[in-house]
């Protein structure tokens, strides 16, 4: 069933025509990849999923609504965004940032109940970071703010999950850990969009992958039609070749 | 420091002891000043009893109250202006309310104008330099809320060259009146506006706190949480507007309660904004009647205008926040 459909989307940053003419539908369960240069528009694209910028043409619909119909809180029940702002110029504990994913679900003058506080520590313990829970943001190195910031997302609970490369600043061990905290959400029926640096993602976790030029260009497909190296020759502008290892294809750039 | 998420009973704790706290320097600031009282001696029927009652319910309950009023304003502008600028050591007069504020006063006082008339006078400067700040910045769709910062800031300077143009033009004879008023005095302030005012704020702003505390993270992140991020913004920034212009108005440009009661609250509370509203106000209140209490006693029977107390204990404190736990990244 669709999610999020798109039809002939446009986006711009300014003067720049980042993507024209997108159309997309992205069914519920289904985990996308968003591959592409520095400045291609891939974060746009999600601050515009998240209804945070306007299209420059074209429909967005989630749940067969549009996008822009959808109040503010009833919209933060079934999207949550990690967008790539994650600092915070106030002390802030990492249970507290948590917990503030909770806030959509939550009326004016409730309390953060059990079943939070609950939900809260369940997020720490799947990105490995219950012993950090006392401690400020500020204090932690940017891997750990960024899992923070994850699970802060996690815990909103929403059906439809934007993340803006989550996984660019961990370690190998948390990437590995993270992916599969994220198909787990799969498992449970949510939908996720991923910008990503990797394509090697793509192959572990992705069922579909997006592929953005940076011209106005996309190519948009399930992971095994779109994922080839002749692709992502083209979309990184520079020679990718493919390694079979135990059977599974790895991309690995060639040294200039 | 080590915190966890703020619950009820540490919210209901926290409030209750600053509560008592006040109170404290509320009885304080009723009995010390050029005579003091001990509290048992405004009870009794004899002729003493009268006159001490008479002193202090008359000149010293009025005093003290607007002395709440108006420090528990401005500590809250402070507190709603560093969420709004993301900036843990925003001032409330960063934006020009208080320059307005200050430009309309002199004027009226240079045209020899009554306390009244110079009040309403303020009120007038900071309405028209709100107005202006809101009309050029309203555009402004950055995170950082960078046009309007620079926008206010640009306006409260144009505010500080006009006072000091309206300053050199004053006769002598004005001169010490207005100079006085820059630096801030509760002598005949009047608490009948300045304290419902803010209790009016504080109620319209605290069932808010949950949101200010996700705007607090970011304008994305808010808006991911389904905050109306616009809307709550232009809020904050008339919210403490208003309360600066009201506390300006009332005493004159009070310095630094509005930058530090907050910023220190914060280091020893936590940031989440249903308890450190609540806790702003009540501290700023008790923050400038102690500074009452002292500039009424320092030098006694001679008088010294409070600003004068909260610049002279204000800049150490301010410079020693900064030295130990540094602004934070």
């Amino acid at each position: 069933m669709s999610h999020l459909s798109l039809r002939s989307l446009a986006i711009q940053q300014g003067e720049r025509l980042l993507c024209k003419d997108l159309n997309l539908e992205i069914n519920k369960g289904e985990s996308w990849l968003i591959l592409g240069e520095n400045g291609c528009g891939k974060s746009t694209l999600l601050a515009t999923l998240a209804a945070w910028l306007k299209p420059a043409a074209g429909k967005i619909q989630l749940n067969q609504r549009p996008l822009k119909e959808w109040a503010g809180h009833e919209r933060a029940k079934e999207i949550a965004w990690l967008s790539q702002q994650d600092d915070c110029p106030f002390p802030l504990s990492v249970i507290e940032k948590v917990l503030s994913g909770r806030h959509p679900h939550q009326g004016s003058w409730d309390w953060e109940s059990q079943d939070d506080l609950h939900l809260a520590h369940e997020q720490l313990a799947r990105l490995d970071l219950s012993a950090l829970k006392h401690r400020d943001l500020a204090t932690l190195s940017g891997g750990e703010r960024r899992r923070a910031s994850l699970a802060a997302t996690l815990a909103q609970q929403a059906p439809l999950i934007l993340l803006d490369e989550p996984l660019s600043q961990l370690d190998l061990r948390h990437q590995q850990q993270a992916l599969l905290v994220l198909r787990e959400e799969n498992q449970a029926g949510r939908t996720l969009l991923m910008v990503s640096h990797d394509p090697n993602h793509a192959q572990q976790w992705a069922s579909h992958v997006l592929l953005m030029f940076g011209d106005g260009q996309w190519l948009a497909g399930q992971t095994a039609e779109v994922m080839n190296s002749k692709n992502l020759s083209a979309l990184y502008r520079t020679e990718i070749r493919s390694a079979c290892i135990e059977g599974q294809e790895w991309f690995i750039p060639l040294p200039r | 420091m080590k915190h966890s998420h703020l619950t009820p009973a540490r919210l209901t704790l926290t409030l209750l002891m600053l509560s008592g706290l006040l109170l404290t320097t509320v009885v304080l600031s009723l009995c010390f000043g050029s005579t003091s009282y001990r509290p048992w001696q405004l009870l009794g029927n004899g002729p003493d009893a009268a006159l001490a009652r008479d002193v202090v319910l008359e000149l010293r309950l009025p005093r003290t109250l607007a002395a709440i009023g108006v420090g528990g304003l401005l500590a809250l502008a402070g507190a709603l202006q560093q969420v709004l600028l993301r900036n843990p050591l925003a001032d409330p007069y960063i934006l020009g309310t208080s320059g307005g504020a200050s430009v309309g006063a002199l004027l009226a006082m240079l045209f020899g104008a009554g306390l009244a008339t110079v009040n309403l006078a303020a009120g007038c400067g900071a309405l028209l330099s709100i107005t202006l700040v809101f009309i050029l910045a309203r555009k402004d769709r950055s995170s950082s809320q960078a046009r309007l910062l620079l926008t206010g800031v640009a306006i409260a300077s144009f505010c500080g060259a006009l006072s000091s143009l309206l300053l050199s033009l004053a006769p002598d004879g004005l001169l010490r009146g207005m100079v006085f008023w820059m630096l801030g005095d509760l002598a005949g302030a009047r608490w009948q506006l300045a304290l419902p005012l803010l209790m009016a704020l504080l109620l319209l702003v605290w069932p808010l706190a949950r949101q200010l505390n996700v705007l607090s993270q970011g304008a994305q992140t808010a808006h991911a949480l389904g905050a109306n991020t616009r809307k709550l913004q232009w809020l904050l920034y008339f919210v403490a507007a208003a309360a600066t212009a009201i506390a300006v108005t009332t005493a004159g440009m009070i310095g630094f309660i509005g930058l530090i009661v907050p910023h220190a609250l914060r280091l020893v509370l936590g940031h989440d904004q249903r308890l450190l509203l609540p806790a702003v106000a009540l501290t700023g209140g008790t923050v400038l009647l102690a500074a009452d209490i002292t500039s009424r006693i320092l030098l006694a029977p001679q008088q010294l205008p409070v600003g004068v107390i909260t610049a002279l204990a204000g800049v150490p404190v301010f410079l020693w926040l900064l030295q130990h736990r540094g602004i934070a990244r």
